[in-house]
C-alpha cells in the first residue's frame, strides 16, 4: 500500500525536491496522501485519544506547511523526519495547553482522572493487544514510547529515527532495545498479576 | 510474552489506519489553507509592507516639507509658464500682470526697470496685434484693444520716467565728473553704482526714440514700433 503511494507520486525525494525548489502546493497535498496515515497512527499512540490526534495531526500538516513555505528545509532529504518532528513539538505543546486547563479546576481535574481510572479498568479487562498497547505506553519514558511506535509500528529506519529524535544511530539503537525491554517488562508483570 | 512476539504484535498495529472520511475532510481543509490561505497570507502581507514602508517614508518630516516645496515651486513654475503666453481676456492674464508686477517690485536698478517696462510695452504691443489679427472686424470696438493700447502707453510712460531718474540722480552726484561726449550724447559718471558704470544713457536720443515708438504705435504700425523698442532696449545695456 505504501510503496503504490509512493510510486504513484514518483518517490518521497522527488516530491520533497518538489517542495524544496518550488514550494509547490501539489507536491504538498501529494505528501499528506503519504504521510497521513502513519502521522496520525503516531499522534494517536501517543495520545491515545482519536478526536485529539485528529486535531493535533492536522495541526502537523498545516506547521509543515509554513516551513516548506518558508523554505526551512535545508537540513532535510525527505519530507518524513520533519513531520515527525513537528508532529512531538505539537504533542508537547498539546500536553502543557492540556495542562494548563487541567488546572483551572481542581474538581473538573479529579472527574477527568477518574475517568481514565475508568478507562483503564475497562480496557485492561480487554485481551486486545491495540488496547494492551494503548494503556502500556503512557507507562513508558516518553523518548522509549517515541522509538516503540517509530521502529516498530511505523517501521522508520533507524537513520530515519536518529533524525527525527536528533541523536546518533548507535543511540538510536540502544534506545529502541531499552524501550522493547521496558515494554516487554510492563506487560508480562501485567500478565503476572492477573494470573 | 517473548520479544519476537512483542515484535509481531506491535508490527501488526501499522495496519491502523485514520478515518477516511477525516483524512477527506481535512485534506479539503488543507488544501483551502494552502492554495487560498497561503495566497490570502501572503498578497496582502507584502502590500501591506509596501504600503507601511511608503507611509512611514512619506510621514517623515523632512520628505514632507520637500514635497510641499517642491508642489508650490513647480505649480509656480507651471503657472507662470502658462501665464507667459496667456491672451488678455484669459483668466491667467491676471497672473501675468501681477508676475510683471512683481518683477519690477523686485527689481532696484531703475535702468534695469526701464527695460523691463519696455519688455513689457513690447509684449502689450504683440498681445494687441494677436487681439486685431484674431477678430479685425471688431478692431475698435473691441474693450481689450483699448485696454492694451492704455497698457503699452503706460509701459512707455514708465520707461521714460526711470531714464529720467537715472538722469537726475547722476547729475546730482557729482556734476563734475559728468563727462559729455560729443559724438553719441553719452553721459557716463564715475561715481555712479557699479551697476551704472558703463551704462549708456542718451537721454535725448531716447525720449526721441521712445517718442518715435509712440508715433508709429499710434498709427498701428507696430513692426517698426517694435524694431523702436528692439533698438532702445539694445542701447540700456
Amino acid at each position: 500500500m505504501k510503496n503504490k503511494k509512493a510510486s504513484i507520486f514518483g518517490g518521497e525525494q522527488v516530491l520533497f525536491l518538489r517542495l524544496k525548489k518550488h514550494k509547490d502546493k501539489q507536491a504538498f497535498i501529494e505528501a499528506y496522501d503519504l504521510y497521513i496515515d502513519q502521522i496520525h497512527r503516531f499522534v494517536y499512540f501517543k495520545l491515545g485519544n482519536k478526536d485529539e490526534a485528529e486535531d493535533v495531526t492536522s495541526m502537523v500538516f498545516l506547521k509543515c506547511w509554513n516551513y516548506v513555505y518558508e523554505g526551512n528545509l535545508e537540513n532535510y532529504d525527505t519530507l518524513k523526519p520533519l513531520l515527525y518532528k513537528i508532529a512531538r513539538n505539537t504533542i508537547i505543546d498539546h500536553y502543557r495547553q492540556n495542562k494548563n486547563q487541567e488546572i483551572v479546576s481542581l474538581e473538573a481535574a479529579e472527574e477527568t482522572v477518574d475517568e481514565k481510572q475508568d478507562i483503564h479498568e475497562q480496557t485492561i479487562t480487554n485481551i486486545d493487544f491495540k488496547e494492551l498497547v494503548q494503556e502500556k505506553l503512557p507507562l513508558l519514558k516518553d523518548e522509549y514510547r517515541d522509538v516503540i511506535i517509530l521502529r516498530f509500528i511505523n517501521e522508520l529506519s533507524v537513520s530515519e529515527i536518529a533524525k527525527v529524535l536528533g541523536k546518533t544511530s548507535g543511540n538510536v539503537r540502544v534506545l529502541v532495545h531499552r524501550a522493547l525491554q521496558s515494554l516487554q517488562e510492563i506487560i508480562n508483570n501485567d500478565e503476572t498479576e492477573k494470573k | 510474552m517473548t520479544e519476537r512476539e512483542l515484535i509481531k504484535n506491535l508490527s501488526a498495529l501499522k495496519n491502523i489506519e485514520a478515518d477516511s472520511t477525516w483524512i477527506k475532510s481535512n485534506r479539503e481543509v488543507l488544501s483551502y489553507q494552502i492554495f487560498n490561505g497561503a495566497e490570502y497570507v501572503d498578497m496582502p502581507l507584502r502590500f501591506m509592507e509596501k504600503f507601511s514602508l511608503i507611509t512611514k517614508r512619506l510621514l517623515q518630516p523632512t520628505p514632507i516639507a520637500a514635497v510641499i516645496a517642491l508642489f508650490f515651486v513647480m505649480s509656480g513654475v507651471v503657472s507662470v509658464r502658462m501665464a507667459k503666453n496667456a491672451a488678455p481676456g484669459e483668466p491667467l492674464y491676471i497672473a501675468k500682470s501681477i508676475s510683471e508686477k512683481a518683477q519690477l517690485v523686485a527689481t532696484f536698478n531703475e535702468t534695469a526697470k526701464a527695460k523691463l517696462n519696455l519688455e513689457f510695452a513690447g509684449q502689450r504691443m504683440a498681445e494687441l496685434e494677436k487681439v486685431i489679427k484674431e477678430e479685425p472686424a471688431k478692431d475698435n470696438n473691441d474693450p481689450r484693444v483699448a485696454e492694451l493700447s492704455a497698457s503699452f502707453k503706460k509701459e512707455i510712460d514708465s520707461v521714460r520716467d526711470h531714464l529720467t531718474k537715472v538722469e537726475a540722480v547722476k547729475k546730482t552726484i557729482n556734476p563734475k565728473t559728468v563727462a559729455k561726449d560729443s559724438k553719441d550724447n553719452t553721459v557716463v559718471s564715475a561715481e555712479a553704482s557699479k551697476e551704472e558704470k558703463g551704462i549708456e544713457i542718451t537721454t535725448p536720443d531716447n525720449q526721441k526714440t521712445l517718442a518715435e515708438v509712440e508715433k508709429l504705435f499710434d498709427d498701428k504700425n507696430y513692426t517698426d514700433a517694435a524694431a523702436k523698442l528692439d533698438e532702445l532696449g539694445k542701447q540700456l545695456k
